[in-house]
């Protein structure tokens, strides 16, 4: 049992997609079809690993800049030692995987044991990673990947796109790992009130740590499956996809301030926008005036979650 | 009719699923004093959100000045004369006294440009009016609480209010300081404004309160004449039974000690010694600000200290932190719930296993058990609530502080220390309270409590030390203790006292 405007709130938004796809449906006949949908899916795929990263770093009182330029880090490390007949897949993998994991320590350590703000840690990081794309791929993309890298992004495994099956795998842990286990109750507590979270004996760095590492461990998750779709290892990509991430989660009633929100939130955030880009796509809408109705919908739905928390 | 200021009469507001106001009459007369009490959860609140406007009332007749009027906003209520000296106070704190006692009413010159020269000598002219020793230029951070307050009152009385509601007006400020409040408060009555006085304190009540209003459960109990009304009787009407006795204290030979803090330093006290036995309470006594809080925080580990030495259970502890606190068997119930003691926007359940969750889940919860527990401890402990999933910013103080020891004492620690543990409740929860820790002390607890309220300290310690200005300036047997030897000791200067030594 949830509270009264918790249940609302949620229930709001899950409204809100259920209209905009409805009238998606009526206006466009392509829509609503089941080739249309996996579409959207795999579309919304690598936003939505972002997104469900970046909301245990907002749960727990923070925030991270840094993913896109993770994303794009990470995308040219996988790429780089994944050319045909060189090393095995999991190297590649790894390498990418450790990397953030690498990138996400340093950005809680500093946060936590420096005491400096998330938004400027990750504000510079988001510079250095993009810097260290660039220098380890001379600032050309990394191209000619082994079929087998690139199946993670092109590939189907049982009629389904393999992003999409990551992308439910990543939904189903993180929503275990908050609901079910010590850290996500920890996670919601330190970003609740740190003071008091502090005084009930929760060693409240290392849980900001977690997040950081979990959320920087998904960006490169992300990395990977972009390297492999667009077969290439390009120091460019990403730019700007945290603020889909995080927009994406402030339209699932995530608050910024920490302590409350829930990954079906983020994940309704990720599909509603994945839905109208896919919508206005169909409608043949100039991709300016999809920023421009995107940014109104994002507005609008952070005041409708204001108007249903009252 | 026509004698009173101010009237509600029959004032009923419901919330849903709760009756919080029934039927209640407010009479307030022109320079008079009047005191609102209650436990919380009695209606206070409430009916001074309806009289700011904060709230309508679903039944009811206001009337102001012998005309009726209805508040629908708090500039309705302020239009009116009403002004209100809040608990939370809520400053401007990078703007100066002037600025914030005109905020939104500056004089100006043309449209958006303020004349300074006239706020300032405005500013200075009611705070000397006010006989207010503050300076107009000085930044509203740099002022201590109880010099907030009293700009927040010449705000009021620029604002022309007649009628000014002080909630809980000396939960936060000392001894000197609320006898020049007090003073302030004549001064204001002098000028035929009314007060309404919102407090706990019953000895401040009687000494400044002209008429008494008591409150339970959202019914109007008693208005009458302070004169008319003493302690015992006020307490009873308040918890509506007769308190045969608060304080329930069984002599105990006190155990080993537990705790033993050895020339430790830090944050506002230094060369701190003191010791904590099994089966005995420790009571902390001293003004706010001595030092005591941080005593008890560094020791807990939340500050760091910068010299001395903790010992618990024979065992130096180097680096002390909450975390090893707790699994050391020490629990600490905070000053302040709001700020240390809480998660306001979880849940009562959620709180209540915070601390304790480690003991009995391994990486994943134990969510059936923690269900369990949870309204095992609601029960056990009573604290009043819908259900554990309720959050816990909508219970009152009192139930939020039961939650909170609920949550310390999971730990089942062996030494835990109450920083005022009953501020800001009521009785009927602080009886409960003071039960709770002789019982605790009973079952071999090492108990220190730290409070300003000097019948808790007399009435629950077995020992008594006294903070002055962050060093322990005399340890005393419940036997010898009295209020005024603890005054002594805690206020004036050793070299003051008795008999007069060299000053250094």
């Amino acid at each position: 049992m949830k509270t009264v405007s918790h249940v609302f709130s949620r229930y709001g938004i899950l409204l809100s997609l259920i209209c905009i796809c409805v009238v998606l449906s009526i206006i466009t006949p392509n829509f609503f079809s089941a080739q249309n949908l996996l579409i959207v899916l795999r579309q919304v795929s690598i936003n939505g690993i972002l997104a469900i990263g970046v909301t245990f770093v907002i749960i727990a009182g923070g925030i991270d800049l840094s993913l896109g330029s993770v994303v794009a880090l990470t995308g040219v490390v996988a790429a780089s030692f994944a050319h045909p007949d060189t090393y095995p897949l999991v190297i590649p993998l790894l390498l990418a995987l450790l990397t953030g994991i690498a990138i996400g320590a340093i950005n809680g350590l500093t946060i936590t044991w420096g005491r400096v703000a998330p938004f400027i840690v990750t504000l510079g990081m988001m510079t250095v990673a993009r810097g260290l794309a660039l220098v380890f791929s001379n600032g050309r993309p990394v191209t000619n990947l082994s079929p087998s890298f690139n199946y993670i992004g092109g590939g189907d495994f049982l009629h389904i796109p393999v992003p999409i099956l990551l992308f439910a795998l990543v939904i189903i842990v993180a929503i275990v790992i908050l609901n079910n286990t010590l850290i996500g109750r920890y996670i919601y507590a330190v970003g609740g009130n740190e003071t008091a979270a502090r005084a009930s004996g929760i060693r409240v760095n290392r849980v900001k740590l977690f997040a950081y590492i979990i959320c920087s461990m998904l960006a490169a998750l992300a990395g990977i499956i972009l390297a492999s779709r667009i077969t290439t290892g390009q120091p460019n990509a990403g730019v700007a996809y945290e603020l889909d991430a995080i927009a994406a989660v402030v339209i699932g009633g995530t608050s910024l301030l920490g302590g409350k929100g829930s990954i079906t939130g983020t994940v309704i955030g990720v599909l509603i926008i994945g839905v109208i880009n896919n919508g206005l796509d169909l409608l043949n809408v100039s991709s300016y005036y999809q920023q421009i109705i995107k940014g109104v919908i994002i507005i609008g739905a952070a005041l409708l979650d204001r108007k249903s928390a009252r | 009719m026509s004698q009173f200021l101010f009237s509600a009469v029959n004032i009923s507001k419901s919330f849903p699923g709760v009756k919080a106001l029934d039927n209640v009459s407010l009479h307030i007369e022109k320079g008079k004093v009047h005191a609102l009490m209650g436990e919380n959860g009695a209606g206070k609140s409430t009916l001074m959100k309806i009289l700011m406007g904060m709230e309508t009332p679903g039944q009811g007749t206001m009337t102001c000045k012998g005309k009726p009027v209805q508040f629908h906003s708090v500039h309705d209520a302020m239009q009116a004369g009403f002004a209100m000296i809040h608990q939370e106070l809520l400053p401007f704190p990078e703007l100066t006294v002037a600025e914030n006692i005109f905020m939104g009413r500056e004089p100006v010159v043309f449209y958006g440009w303020i004349n300074k020269k006239k706020l300032y000598s405005d500013a200075r002219a009611l705070l000397a009016e006010l006989k207010l020793d503050i300076k107009a230029t000085r930044l509203m951070k740099e002022l201590s609480i109880a010099e907030m307050q009293m700009v927040e009152i010449a705000r009021a009385i620029s604002n022309n209010a007649d009628i000014i509601i002080m909630d809980e007006p000396t939960s936060a400020i000392s001894g000197r300081e609320v006898s020049i409040l007090f003073d302030i408060i004549r001064d204001l009555t002098a000028r035929n404004i009314a007060v309404i006085y919102i407090s706990h304190k019953m000895d401040e009540i009687l000494q400044i309160a002209d008429t008494i209003t008591v409150m339970r459960d959202g019914k109007h109990i008693v208005s009458r004449p302070a004169a008319e009304l003493d302690n015992e009787k006020l307490i009873s009407l308040i918890v509506g039974r007769e308190l045969s006795s608060v304080f329930e204290r069984k002599n105990n030979t006190p155990g080993e000690v537990l705790l033993e803090v050895k020339a430790l330093s830090g944050d506002r006290f230094s060369g701190i010694d003191l010791y904590a036995r099994r089966g005995e309470i420790l009571g902390i006594a001293g003004l706010m600000g001595a030092g005591r809080s941080e005593i008890a925080e560094t020791i807990f580990g939340l500050r760091k200290a910068s010299g001395g030495s903790i010992q618990v259970k024979g065992k130096i502890i180097t680096h002390p932190s909450p975390y090893l606190s707790i699994r050391n068997g020490i629990g600490l119930i905070g000053e302040d719930r709001k700020q240390s003691g809480l998660v306001l926007s979880a849940s009562v359940r959620h709180n209540i296993t915070m601390a304790s969750l480690k003991k009995w889940s391994g990486v994943f919860l134990d969510r059936a058990r923690e269900q369990q527990i949870s309204r095992e401890q609601i029960k056990q402990f009573g604290i009043r609530t819908p259900s554990a999933e309720q959050t816990v910013n909508t219970l009152s103080g009192g139930n939020q502080q039961k939650v909170v020891l609920s949550k310390v004492l999971l730990n089942d620690p062996d030494i835990i220390i109450f920083d005022e543990p009953t501020r800001g409740i009521d009785i009927g929860a602080k009886a409960e309270i003071y039960k709770m820790m002789t019982d605790l002390a009973e079952q071999g607890k090492a108990i220190i409590m730290i409070s300003s309220e000097l019948p808790e300290i007399l009435g629950l310690s077995d020992r008594i030390l006294v903070v002055r200005e962050g060093k322990i300036t005399k340890e005393l047997k419940a036997s010898e203790a009295s209020q005024e030897i603890i005054m002594q000791y805690a206020m004036i200067h050793p070299a003051e006292q008795a008999i007069p030594q060299d000053d250094i």
